[in-house]
């Protein structure tokens, strides 16, 4: 049986306009992500990685071309319904970790099923499981500034996964990270995507971490140069 | 697989939401809201300072002046009539004991019978002369009851010398320093007035000094003359039924004096034919009621204006404190938050503000005038020589009216006004640039 589409760009662009100035950030961007995915947008700076994952993830608009999110055509829906297919089909980890602080550990991981209006009991089952899975037992109650760099992160991958999304964004999780912790977030990531079947599109410039995802799409100058496994990257 | 596997059986966008955290939804909201006022503690308490300064303040002076006004109506009305007055309908134009009322005693006991009549009491007054062996002056004559003048005659505190007016020395006569100094007259001096009775003729009376009052008013000190009703009336041809006017005090209460008003004029209508007519003190002293109005006014501007210094600078710091998080606000959009949601967040926050800070203004407002009420603010250091307003002098020792439903009326103004304040927060939260803010970093 042949896994389900997630993403679907077609001949995606964007162009961003400051006054006089224009710049194209895509420029026809097409590729599929199917369920159990562990991939990669991989680029040098202003290559078009967050842009990119800023439409897949319903953040913003692409000047042209279709997204489809889990089968939903995302240019007929409004600021609301946008929001709403965020809410419950996609998870963000940022960054800058992005945690809410006056939240708990707990809390955090629990605001996008509160969101969507779970009952409690679910989503403390729910906060629980996730929290074990990222190794952040013990540490519920601590909020975002008692907590490292790595933890913050792993709370924002519990967040994510924790309302069991269709599909989770990261852009450049380990960004912020030292090597050896940017190291183990990507072993959490592999794991939750291998051992729970986690869908994951992340954005990275990481040579040692683009080697670890199992599809690797290099993007230059808003285009897609390559699409495939990290062996049949091309070196330069 | 576990329970962690994506549910690709999730509604699609279009379906109502999983149903049961409603409640959950708004604990979260009361939690981030809380809990974001408290980020930035010092900031909070500055303007929760704000909030509660201004509000305390305007309560306090607003409680001062009320007191004012207050002190200042008792004093004009035990002195000169009374919060109602019952009078021929000419009176006012031409006082004097042609215009008389008669049947005074049964008609004053029929309306101190009336509800929300405390006390009535009956008052002669002409215009004479008073004389002595150091010369003249014109004076106003004011004829009173003494017994019923005990325990509220304003004149009670003002004496700096001897002592009130009693049955026992019916020619006793109450002089203000004024007049002493000008006639050269101490207590137990004796004093002649003269004056035009009833059928024209200049009628005379030996009266005798028993205390000397000083109001604070050059003019009321210089001018008026208490006395002894029944000498007065005997001096000015009337019988003893025979008053000018017949004063009403009343029962506290805001709208006690237009009900009173009513009823009394209803029963001059029944048993007086239009022949009596009832006036408030308002009317009676017209200046004073100017002066009180146009001060509420102007002391209204300035509360007012303390209170919009405050909210604007409580505008900014809310404004400020919803700029500064456009990030974190992009991050809860991206997350999936409603921006509805994010608008109540703030909208919730600023009323939590709103609250604390009407309710620390309320405490300290309250307080403060109570102290106001009971200690007073003594201005005799600042204004030695007195303070007069629409030609009545004004007590230099000044109270606070404490007035409950005042005080909530003005602190529902400032959580009103807070809150209508925080709209414009909560609209700037609503229209934040997703993508945009999310590139901005914290």
């Amino acid at each position: 049986m042949a896994s389900k589409t997630i993403v679907r760009c077609e001949q995606v662009t964007k162009t961003y306009a400051s006054g006089a100035l224009t710049v194209q950030a895509l420029r026809g961007a097409s590729f599929s992500l199917e369920a159990g995915a562990f991939a990669t947008l991989a680029g040098p700076s202003g290559s078009g990685k967050s842009t990119l994952l800023n439409l897949i993830g319903g953040l913003d608009r692409p000047t042209s071309g279709l997204v489809e999110i889990d089968g939903v055509d995302t240019r007929a829906l409004d600021g609301t319904a946008l929001s709403k297919l965020r809410r419950e089909r996609i998870g963000f980890v940022f960054q800058a970790y992005n945690l809410i602080p006056v939240l708990t550990a707990a809390e955090n991981a629990e605001y996008v099923l509160l969101l969507q209006g779970r009952p409690e009991a679910e989503r403390q089952a729910r906060v629980r499981e996730v929290l074990k899975s990222v190794g952040l037992e013990g540490l519920e109650e601590r909020t975002p500034r008692e907590l490292s760099g790595g933890q913050q992160q792993r709370v924002a991958i519990a967040r994510a996964i924790a309302a069991r999304p269709a599909l989770v964004l990261a852009d450049e999780p380990t960004a912020n990270l030292d090597s050896k912790t940017a190291a183990s977030l990507m072993e959490l990531m592999e794991t939750l995507n291998r051992e729970h079947g986690v869908t994951f599109l992340f954005s990275t410039h990481d040579p040692a971490l683009i080697k670890r995802a199992r599809r690797v799409l290099m993007l230059h100058d808003g285009e897609i140069t390559h699409d495939g496994p990290p062996e049949t990257v091309p070196h330069s | 697989m576990s329970d962690l596997a994506p549910t690709h059986a999730i509604a699609p966008a279009s379906a109502p939401p999983a149903t049961g955290g409603h409640s959950g939804t708004a604990r979260l909201l009361v939690k981030l809201a809380w809990r974001s006022l408290w980020r930035n503690k010092r900031r909070t308490q500055i303007t929760l300072s704000s909030i509660g300064f201004g509000l305390s303040l305007a309560i306090f002076f607003g409680s001062l002046a009320e007191g004012t006004y207050e002190k200042a109506e008792h004093d004009a009305t035990e002195l000169l009539s009374g919060q109602l007055t019952v009078e021929t309908p000419t009176y006012n134009d031409n006082p004097g004991p042609t215009l008389s009322l008669e049947g005074a005693p049964a008609l004053r006991e029929e309306l101190a019978r009336l509800p929300g009549v405390l006390r009535a009491r009956s008052l002669v007054t002409a215009q004479g002369v008073a004389s002595t062996g150091a010369g003249a002056l014109g004076v106003a004559l004011l004829g009173v009851d003494p017994a019923l003048e005990v325990g509220h005659s304003p004149l009670q505190n003002k004496l700096v010398e001897g002592k009130m007016i009693s049955a026992d020395e019916p020619r006793g006569i109450l002089v203000g320093r004024g007049l002493a100094e000008r006639l050269r007259v101490q207590p137990g001096k004796k004093v002649v007035l003269t004056s035009t009775d009833v059928q024209g003729n200049v009628s005379s009376e030996l009266f005798r000094v028993s205390g000397i009052f000083r109001l604070g008013s050059d003019e009321l000190d210089t001018y008026l003359v208490q006395a002894q009703l029944p000498l007065v009336q005997k001096m000015l041809g009337l019988r003893a039924d025979q008053v000018g006017q017949i004063g009403l005090f009343l029962a506290p209460g805001e709208d006690v004096p237009a009900q009173v008003r009513a009823e009394v004029q209803a029963l001059l209508d029944r048993a007086h034919q239009g022949s009596l007519r009832v006036r408030s003190w308002e009317e009676t002293v017209p200046a004073l009621a100017a002066w009180m109005k146009v001060d509420r006014s102007s002391n209204n501007v300035t509360r007012m204006l303390i209170v919009f210094l405050v909210m604007f600078t409580i505008l900014n710091t809310l404004l400020m404190s919803v700029l500064e998080r456009g990030h974190e606000f992009a991050v809860l959009l991206a997350l999936g938050t409603p921006r509805r949601q994010l608008q109540a967040q703030v909208l919730l926050e600023v009323a939590m503000m709103a609250v604390l800070g009407c309710t620390l203004g309320f405490a300290l407002g309250l307080a403060a005038a109570f102290w106001g009420q009971h200690w007073g603010i003594d201005l005799t250091r600042f204004i030695p020589e007195g303070a007069t307003a629409g030609g009545m002098a004004l007590d230099p020792i000044i109270h606070c009216k404490v007035s409950f439903p005042a005080f909530v009326k003005l602190t529902l103004f400032v959580f009103a006004t807070t809150l209508l304040l925080g709209v414009w927060p909560m609209r700037r939260a609503g229209q934040i640039e997703l993508a945009a803010s999310l590139r901005t970093q914290r």
